[in-house]
């Protein structure tokens, strides 16, 4: 046998490299998991005073199949008796992915933080 | 250690020319991007070129076509380890970027690391180990489709590391139709005076033979044709054409076939001339357009 173990175990680990990569980009071609599904979930046990006012740490999801560019979600709340509106952008959120940011109020927003899309490029 | 000192050289040429794309952050994005059909088509393309480089000299001389393949699976196959390595160092992996994206990235760094594992099992050989020197076969041996295969994957590989980035679609955007006719003009003169006149190492004076793509002219007008097509085939797989009518995609086509056709010429140098030592002179020539 001309070729010695190290030979066996780089191609060992090539084709599996190789398996890997192309079995799962072909899943990928098979499973088609549709167009970008971007969901946001406020942590709001985390929200916290800071200089500025109150900071609300989120998290933003994208389940679906595509990636989405320039991500724009507007987050509302009641502060001080008055609606306050912030505005988060993602500049790419890729398919499965999730985003960490931090929305910011004047002050501790009273109720819940309601949040909507308000809209995304599909690249 | 013989064979564990190819593989190193391998590793090393593959980190070599990737550099400039797994810098890139077009690149990255087009991981991301990219559907998975696309990417398997450029991960198709880059195995081909694995297989021709080696079939026309690979890290082992005297081979059958079960070791070719076996040769252009490890060739891949180290180049996507070291892909996913670099990446890694780079921090360019973050689990919560969802592994689609990981995978994508992965699949897409692997080409150009790939292109240099290639050239590095070749034209990068220390000439005492490869004693034709250089590719082996001289320009007559490989033949006028040999050489079309070889300006191919040059143009493939110096376009390559453009073709993802914003630059052509501005260039492409903004050219009149009088800069585009000049730039083929340019790309037609400069490739035809690489090969034929500037008296590189590998450069030829004569024809290679007598049939119609053996002359500069002819050979010329090919190779040019081959790096178009090959321009195309790239801004497809980048999403450039997407959503752009036939007057820009013609744009960004012959903007990005300037850079291909020097690579298709820079390819051509390589298997130029066969003669001992082309190795390095050869391999040096290629490197000069890796900066993307």
């Amino acid at each position: 046998m001309r070729r010695n173990w190290l030979e066996w175990a780089i191609l060992a680990a090539s084709v599996a490299a190789i398996v890997g990569l192309v079995g799962y980009l072909l899943l990928q071609v098979v499973a088609d998991d549709g167009p970008a599904r971007i969901s946001v979930e406020a942590q709001a046990a985390e929200g916290a005073p800071a200089p500025t006012g109150w900071t609300l740490p989120v998290v933003v999801r994208n389940d679906g199949g595509e990636a989405a560019g320039t991500v724009v979600i507007e987050a509302a709340a009641t502060v001080g008796g008055e609606e306050e509106v912030a505005e988060l952008t993602i500049e790419l959120l890729p398919a499965q992915s999730e985003a960490a940011l931090v929305v910011g109020f004047s002050d501790r927003p009273e109720g819940e933080v309601s949040f909507r899309l308000v809209g995304y490029e599909s690249p | 250690m013989e064979s564990a000192r190819d593989h190193l050289r391998l590793i090393a040429g593959g980190l070599l020319v990737g550099l400039p794309l797994l810098w890139t952050m077009e690149v990255w994005d087009d991981g991301a991007v990219l559907p998975a059909g696309k990417l398997l088509v450029l991960l198709a393309i880059a195995f081909a070129v694995v297989v021709g480089f080696n079939a026309l000299a690979g890290f082992r001389r005297e081979r059958s076509w079960r070791e070719l393949l076996v040769d252009s699976v490890q060739a891949l196959g180290l180049s996507v380890i070291v892909a996913a390595g670099a990446l890694a160092v780079l921090g360019r992996l973050d689990p919560t970027l969802g592994l689609p994206t990981l995978i994508g990235r992965i699949a897409i760094e692997t080409i150009p690391v790939a292109f240099g594992a290639s050239l590095a099992a070749t034209v990068m050989a220390a000439p005492d180990e490869n004693e034709s020197g250089g590719l082996g076969p001289d320009a007559a041996t490989v033949g006028s489709l040999g050489r079309l295969l070889v300006a191919g994957a040059g143009a493939l590989y110096f376009a390559l590391n453009i073709a993802p980035t914003d630059e052509v679609r501005i260039l492409a955007a903004e050219a009149t139709e009088i800069q585009l006719l000049v730039a083929v003009l340019v790309s037609l003169a400069t490739s035809l005076a690489i090969v034929f006149h500037a008296e590189f190492r590998g450069g030829r004076s004569d024809p290679s033979g007598d049939g119609p793509l053996d002359g500069p002219i002819g050979e010329t007008i090919a190779a040019y044709a081959v790096s178009l097509i090959i321009s195309l085939v790239l801004l497809w797989s980048f999403g450039s054409t997407d959503g752009t009518g036939p007057r820009t995609v013609l744009a960004q086509v012959v903007m990005l076939g300037i850079v291909a056709s020097f690579g298709a010429a820079a390819g051509r140098l390589l298997v130029g001339s066969g003669s001992a030592g082309a190795g390095g002179g050869g391999s040096s020539g290629q490197r000069e357009g890796t900066p993307a």
